[in-house]
């Protein structure tokens, strides 16, 4: 299968994908609704779409093309409102959280979809303990070379979004110690990673040219990257969040990740090597066992400091991009989160260490997710 | 004597052998059904009371022992407890359908019987009494099933609820039969509808107590263990004993407190199915003395009468949760499911049929009660099947190795 041509997109614009859990509301359990989420919104007009995604417990919400954080947030504001309306007439709970702190991963069952049960057949049990739950960032690049110098530019910011967005630190019951236990499931599909080293689309189809001759990949879909090229949405997809427990939250990261496209693309900051990748996997491990207490190492410098204290200089220094891309208040925010209120890793935490139930827990998160949206402005 | 020591011959067993004996087969025919056929287990239970029935060891319905009846009593407390914890009283104000549904189920479900019956030449308030009983659907079937099978899904969901709804009409309307009947005997209209009060208002303080007490309870203990689940049992029959002493509604009670608990406080609970081992062994007696009771003779004795009364409270749900089944957002085969899946009918079926009994005019209602008890026996054989099917027609029992997973807590 060809690779196809790199569609042109509008430079910095964004797209926000979310994948959400279905619970019941008897012991907030999973619940595979899918199925009944979708038939309710069936015909709804909406400035997205809802999808199934790989097992009926989960859905995915995606907006259109946003111009910049505002209209994320509106967009996404109008889809949670569908949704929760949906879930509502069901008796299910959506929630966020990159993880369901303690499904059994045995008991889901797989959306029946011609691909999803093919990867199922593949993967066997990986597919199952797929169970997780990731926010998706698009973002618009005027051309296919832009994409790749935006993506292996940002690829130095990966662990900041996982610190940001980070909320899976229970899986199967247990407490693992980590910020963002979800990326740990994600690694384990033979495709996971990192793009390869490549900086001119020519060099990239090769690549994917030669994967394809090897028979190991039919498709951009089927590699499960941290960030990857959407040739035919003209955008890069940055994969690594959790998906948050608000869609406030969500939305502010968007806005972040606009806000470095900016940065990158218009200052080019950076002269990406393969080298930069020699501390990739160091810090992203950091920044989802630790959060914000992570070491970053500098790929450029090799300097080490706190993700905390990387995160900030980088929002600091982001300010006038935030001004143009008006998602200065969300980077505020942002701000306050790294510097004062944590993560939702640690509020899931200090939830349970309250409530000592995490069925409670999730109660709790799927009142977050699906109370109205009350945008700090 | 030297063989003093030695027993006499034959030997005598004692009632312990017999019901270790009755345990032990219907744990057998239990089992066996399940595994080999993968029926629901309590269809073997029942079906293990009936053979022991024909063997000449059943129950004489009519003239139940009280050892029976209190287990039968305190089996149903803790189910119907269980049930009224699992209605989301919130869903209703959420999908309204949902409650239009339940009315309509219930309201087909009684005409349609009340009307066979009326036609088939009995009186209207005794083709009323066999309409009301016949209104519930089964709690202890349609848990027991859900959590055996480990069905999640919206057609379970909603099985539980209008389960738990109807069994409330059910325990409503027959209560007020009861009253009409002792109106028209010697104590006079006025002080049977203060009955009647007492009766509600005595159940409802009391469902409000045992509420109190499980959330009092449950900040000191975990339910998830045994131990924490055997306080419950002690508290439900506590209460149970209580409303019994009192003449208030011992099914109506543990109904209403657990529903009452769950709306109050939305924490989720996870107490092992049935409340552990207690509440697992009480629930295959339950369906023991059922099969016990509810032997081939009774079922015979109903006739044509209880097969028509079957059929058309079968159509007469069905078409309830048809007519509102889009509405509410569930799909045509899940509103298909749904209407088959809401035939059982078992023990609050079975007591609200002996309550009448118990009645001033009881000796009168032996023909009129022998065709709700024929039609509650042959419902506890086949409701169940008609039930897991549907389920898994729906989707909400996985097909497969799936559905052998017994799953954790129900």
């Amino acid at each position: 299968m060809n690779l196809g041509p790199f569609t042109q997109s509008d430079a910095l614009s964004i797209g926000v994908e979310l994948e959400l859990q279905i619970v019941n509301r008897h012991n907030y359990d999973l619940m595979p609704c899918a199925p009944d989420l979708l038939r309710l919104l069936q015909g709804r007009k909406l400035p997205g779409v809802v999808t199934p995604e790989m097992t009926e417990s989960m859905i995915e919400l995606a907006t259109g093309i946003c111009t910049g954080y505002d209209d994320a947030l509106a967009q996404l504001t109008e889809i949670q409102g569908a949704l929760v309306e949906a879930a509502n007439k069901l008796d299910v709970g959506l929630a966020g959280g990159g993880t369901h702190p303690f499904q059994h991963w045995a008991q889901q069952r797989i959306f029946d979809k011609p691909r999803f049960l093919q990867l199922s057949e593949l993967y066997g049990y990986l597919s199952k303990q797929f169970t997780v739950f990731g926010q998706h960032v698009h973002l618009g690049c005027p051309d296919a070379d832009t994409a790749l110098y935006t993506l292996h530019c940002i690829s130095r910011f990966i662990p900041h979004f996982i610190a940001l967005s980070a909320s899976s630190p229970y899986v199967q019951g247990e407490d693992t110690g980590f910020h963002s236990a979800r990326l740990n499931s994600v690694f384990a599909f033979p495709l996971s990673g990192r793009a390869p080293f490549a900086l001119s689309w020519e060099d990239f189809e090769r690549y994917f040219d030669k994967m394809t001759a090897t028979g190991v990949v039919k498709s951009m879909k089927d590699f499960y990257w941290d960030i990857r090229p959407k040739p035919e949405y003209g955008t890069i997809e940055v994969r690594v969040m959790d998906t948050p427990l608000t869609i406030t939250k969500a939305a502010r990261i968007a806005a972040y990740i606009q806000t470095l496209g900016a940065y990158i693309q218009r200052e080019r900051p950076f002269e990406p090597q393969e080298d930069d990748y020699l501390v990739y996997t160091f810090n992203r491990f950091q920044a989802c066992r630790f959060g914000f207490d992570g070491t970053f190492v500098d790929p450029a410098t090799r300097e080490h400091r706190t993700l905390r204290e990387d995160l900030i200089r980088t929002l600091v220094k982001l300010e006038g991009h935030a001004t143009d891309c008006k998602s200065d208040v969300a980077l505020r925010e942002l701000l306050a989160d790294v510097s004062a209120r944590g993560n939702d890793a640690e509020w899931i935490r200090e939830v349970f260490s309250r409530e000592h139930h995490l069925p409670e827990v999730v109660r709790q998160q799927a009142g977050r997710w699906m109370a109205p949206s009350t945008p700090i402005t | 004597m030297i063989n003093s020591y030695l027993p006499a011959w034959p030997l005598h067993p004692d009632g312990v052998f017999w019901v270790g004996a009755a345990l032990v087969l219907a744990t057998l025919t239990g089992e066996s059904v399940y595994r080999f056929l993968k029926w629901p287990r309590l269809v073997g239970y029942a079906a293990a009371g009936m053979i022991l029935a024909a063997g000449g060891a059943g129950l004489n319905v009519y003239e139940l022992q009280n050892s029976a009846r209190a287990i039968v009593d305190t089996a149903l407390a803790v189910l119907l407890f269980e049930i009224g914890h699992r209605v989301n009283l919130r869903w209703l104000r959420a999908n309204p359908a949902l409650l239009g549904m339940s009315l309509l189920e219930s309201a087909l479900g009684f005409g349609a019987v009340w009307i066979t019956l009326v036609f088939l030449g009995f009186t209207a308030l005794q083709s009323a009494i066999v309409a009301g009983v016949l209104m519930a659907t089964s709690p202890a079937v349609v848990l027991r099933i859900s959590s055996e099978f480990n069905a999640r899904g919206q057609v379970t969901e909603r099985l539980l609820l209008l389960s738990a709804i109807n069994t409330f009409y059910a325990l409503l309307i027959c209560s007020l039969l009861l009253g009409m009947m002792d109106a028209d005997g010697p104590q006079g209209t006025a002080a049977s509808a203060l009955h009647l009060l007492y009766l509600l208002g005595g159940s409802v303080l009391a469902a409000a107590l045992l509420a109190w007490a499980v959330n009092w309870v449950e900040r000191h203990f975990d339910f998830r263990d045994e131990g924490g689940a055997l306080m419950l049992v002690g508290l439900i029959v506590l209460t149970l004993s209580l409303t019994r002493m009192l003449n208030w509604s011992a099914l109506l009670t543990p109904l209403l407190a657990g529903a009452l608990l769950r709306w109050r406080s939305p924490r989720p609970r996870l107490w092992p199915r049935h409340f552990g081992t207690a509440g697992g062994v009480l629930m295959v007696l339950l369906f023991l003395i059922l099969g016990l009771s509810l032997n081939a003779r009774i079922l015979l004795a109903g006739g044509l009468a209880a097969a028509l009364v079957i059929v058309v409270r079968l159509a007469a749900k069905l078409a309830g949760a048809l007519a509102f089944g889009r509405v509410s957002g569930a799909s045509w085969r899940q509103s298909v499911a749904l209407g088959l899946s809401l035939n059982p009918a078992s023990g609050v079926s079975f007591v609200l049929a002996l309550s009448f009994l118990g009645s001033s005019a009881g000796a009168t209602l032996h023909p009129m009660l022998a065709v709700a008890f024929s039609a509650i026996a042959m419902l506890e054989l086949l409701a169940p099947l008609l039930t897991r099917w549907a389920l898994g027609y729906s989707g909400d029992i996985a097909p497969g190795p799936g559905s052998r997973a017994t799953g954790g807590t129900a």
